[in-house]
């Protein structure tokens, strides 16, 4: 899609009172819904959970308008960044409560374009998720309100969980000496603290 | 009037967590806010590919300390998914008790630090000491105070001492009988009402659109408690409300707390009569294959989801961990806008942060 | 006799806590803020004598740390000063000011956004002052010990005096690390005084 999506309309307050409660709509009918506008196969699996597999990057957004406006899934759950070594992975989890179900798939993006489209406007609760995996994985999302680290400090110019950072190189970041071997960390008041200075 | 921003810096006498809210003011009315966390970071999840399945358990105590029982169970539900394990009913039982001796313990402590920050240092010291009760109380089941490493992949690692069922059932007796005179003690003051009723605006569509779970989404008038809407482990067998208001203030959300506590006591009545006989740990698994499963739990702050994927060795390959403070952190700009700068610790104390889970 | 032998106390190693007769003290206080009014106190008293106990005194009876919670140890800290642990017997309460503590006290592992900000509070803090490290994310990193973020021990970069470990620490842990500085400071009873 082309340009900045709109902003969903808010719809008028509805009647919340039985949401979750109610039964809502059994998950094969769920599943054969998106396989007849999509022709992905959606495997149902015990309580109440769907499997959709691999979405192509580009029928994203389609997809998941789709699952808001027709399906009902009002609530994001978890957006999941993953580093197979010859490609990236985003994994979605989004949960309906009217019919009480929840859906996870995933897309797969290829290691020199790491970019997907953002989701966080259909669901603002994806918003600081998608921060997150690009923080720790480098995953750019299109049209993201604000893409910007949340958890690392700032300026921090590695991408923690990919596969290739190892754990124990940490040992060699240097965190204010930008590739100097930093000096022996100098004690706050080096000398034995005296009364008399 | 000018407009600047104020960094509430990451020491603040606020009791929740380090984190910094920077806030735009025009004189006194909030205009925006933007928090700012990450002081607590460790690259838990990076952490995790390097441990085996079962020495992640006593980390992910520490995952979110105050409701440390609940993060285990998350964990262990999610590898048991995984596996396609049968967790024997005893273990389902206790695991329930524990967790909801958990959820009384964690609102305790929401209880106390709430109250501090509004000023009613008494309620802190009661809450702290009713606390104790239930601390012990999960000490007798597995030995620490706080981070109890309890669960395992397949069942519990011990059954609970004999004489449990009866220290339960007085300690719960005394604990009714006393929070309704601690209710007392805190409603009928006006100045806790100003402080509370009114303030810290969520309207339900706002809640659910961006992802807020547990007592903020109730205490907006959505009733969606995922032991109802979603039950899992023992939960179906029980019968008990979920509490809901529908004010979609921070009064209701206190008040949506305080009602759980005693929907929990009713929870663990029911679960120490109809206890079952048996083992409490199934078949404990050696291999571990390729597969992924993931789980959620109503965790006392929301909707806590794991997800674990494993690639056939003895460690995961990709632990991924939904807190529920993440999000209802990010949120809180919403709730922020339109109040004054004296509104903050009442409406981020009605959130119940626990930074551990929240930056990982 | 009483003033002699309280002047004998002074000039030999008294060791334990001041016993002067009513009027001994009077004399002895009165001379003291004579002197504070004259501003020859700082530099007249010489350490080991009186006054460097009274100081010591009422330092070591009310340490009040920084009202800094970082993770769990913060929980068992809060737990401390509740009516069962009671840490107020101990004098100690918690302050929000770090202008006006005397002891910061570090519960939870330590990243490395956070280093920067201890640094400032520790700098803030007026001297006397010392540091207790809890728990054992503190001491040397505890379970995240391979993590790329957190600081291996807080002694790397603070001068810490007391070390209490435990994951967490119980609360009676973090009442009898703080008597451990109750003594630490009156065995140091000659260097307590402001530096100039």
């Amino acid at each position: 899609m082309a340009g900045i999506p709109t902003i969903v309309a808010r719809r008028e307050e509805r009647d919340y009172s039985t949401l979750g409660l109610s039964e809502g709509r059994p998950p094969e009918e769920l599943a054969s819904a998106i396989k007849n506008k999509f022709q992905i196969d959606v495997k149902v699996k015990p309580r109440r959970r769907l499997d959709a597999g691999k979405i192509p990057r580009e029928k994203l957004l389609e997809f998941c308008t789709f699952l808001k406006e027709e399906l009902s899934f009002e609530h994001a759950t978890c957006v999941a960044g993953n580093d197979l070594r010859r490609s990236f992975e985003v994994i979605y989890h989004l949960s309906s409560y009217s019919n009480r179900c929840m859906i996870q798939f995933r897309v797969e993006l290829p290691r020199d374009d790491p970019s997907v489209d953002s989701i966080s406007y259909l669901w603002g609760g994806a918003n600081w998720h998608e921060r997150e995996t690009y923080d720790m994985y480098g995953i750019i999302f299109k049209n993201h309100p604000k893409l910007e680290r949340v958890l690392m400090p700032e300026g921090t110019d590695f991408f923690p969980f990919r596969k290739d950072f190892k754990l124990l190189d940490h040992w060699k970041i240097d965190w204010e000496y930008k590739g100097k071997r930093p000096p022996p960390q100098p004690m706050i008041g080096e000398k034995p603290r005296d009364a008399n200075g | 009037m000018a407009e600047m921003w104020i960094n509430m810096g990451p020491q603040h006498p606020f009791t929740h967590g380090l984190w910094t809210l920077r806030v735009k003011v025009d004189g006194e009315t909030i205009v925006d806010a933007e928090p700012i966390i990450g002081y607590l970071h460790r690259g838990f999840e990076k952490l995790c590919e390097n441990r085996t399945y079962p020495q992640i358990i006593p980390i992910c105590d520490r995952l979110c300390y105050v409701a440390a029982m609940s993060w285990d169970h998350v964990y262990v539900s999610a590898v048991e998914n995984m596996l396609d394990l049968e967790v024997p009913l005893r273990a389902e039982y206790i695991r329930v008790i524990a967790l909801e001796i958990q959820r009384i313990a964690s609102h305790l402590v929401w209880l106390s630090s709430f109250m501090t920050d509004l000023g009613n240092l008494t309620a802190f010291l009661y809450a702290m000491r009713e606390r104790e009760m239930f601390i012990d109380l999960l000490q007798a089941l597995c030995g620490a105070r706080m981070t109890y490493n309890y669960p395992r992949i397949g069942g519990l690692s011990q059954d609970m001492p004999r004489d449990f069922p009866q220290q339960c059932l007085k300690i719960l007796d005394l604990f009714e009988r006393r929070l309704k005179e601690y209710e007392y003690l805190i409603e009928e003051s006006e100045v806790f009402r100003i402080r509370t009723q009114g303030v810290g605006y969520l309207s339900p569509s706002d809640a659910i659109n961006l992802g807020v779970t547990g007592p903020a989404l109730r205490g907006s008038g959505v009733p969606v408690d995922l032991r109802k809407t979603d039950p899992y482990s023992a939960y179906p067998d029980f019968d008990f409300e979920v509490c809901v208001e529908k004010d979609c203030d921070v009064y209701a959300r206190y008040r949506v707390r305080i009602n759980e506590m005693y929907e929990s006591c009713k929870i663990i009545r029911q679960a120490l009569k109809k206890m079952p006989p048996g083992p409490v740990l199934g078949k404990v698994p050696h291999h571990y294959p390729k597969g992924e499963g993931y789980a959620r739990t109503e965790d006392p702050r929301g909707e806590a989801f794991f997800y674990v994927q494993g690639d056939g060795t003895d460690r995961p390959y990709r632990v991924k961990i939904r807190s529920p403070i993440f999000v209802t952190v990010s949120a809180a700009p919403k709730m922020l806008k339109g109040y004054k700068v004296a509104d903050v610790p009442s409406i981020m104390g009605s959130l119940d942060m626990c930074l551990g889970e929240s930056d990982r | 006799m009483d003033i002699e032998r309280a002047r004998m106390r002074a000039e030999g190693n008294a060791p334990s806590a001041i016993a002067m007769s009513q009027d001994t003290f009077m004399t002895w206080s009165t001379e003291v803020s004579e002197m504070i009014k004259k501003r020859l106190a700082v530099r007249q008293i010489k350490p080991g004598k009186r006054t460097g106990e009274v100081f010591n005194w009422a330092a070591r009876n009310a340490l009040y740390p920084l009202h800094l919670g970082i993770a769990c140890c913060a929980i068992e800290m809060a737990a401390a000063a509740a009516p069962r642990f009671d840490i107020e017997r101990l004098g100690v309460v918690f302050w929000n000011s770090p202008r006006q503590c005397d002891v910061l006290l570090l519960n939870g592992w330590i990243s490395m956004k956070l280093r920067p900000v201890l640094i400032r509070l520790y700098e803030q803090m007026p001297y006397p002052k010392w540091v207790i490290c809890m728990g054992e994310c503190t001491i040397s990193g505890g379970p995240w010990w391979d993590s790329y973020n957190i600081v291996r021990g807080a002694d790397t970069f603070l001068p810490v005096d007391i070390y209490i470990p435990g994951c967490p620490p119980r609360p009676e842990a973090l009442l009898d690390g703080i008597i451990k500085l109750q003594q630490k400071i009156r065995e140091q009873k000659e260097k307590i005084l402001i530096p100039q």
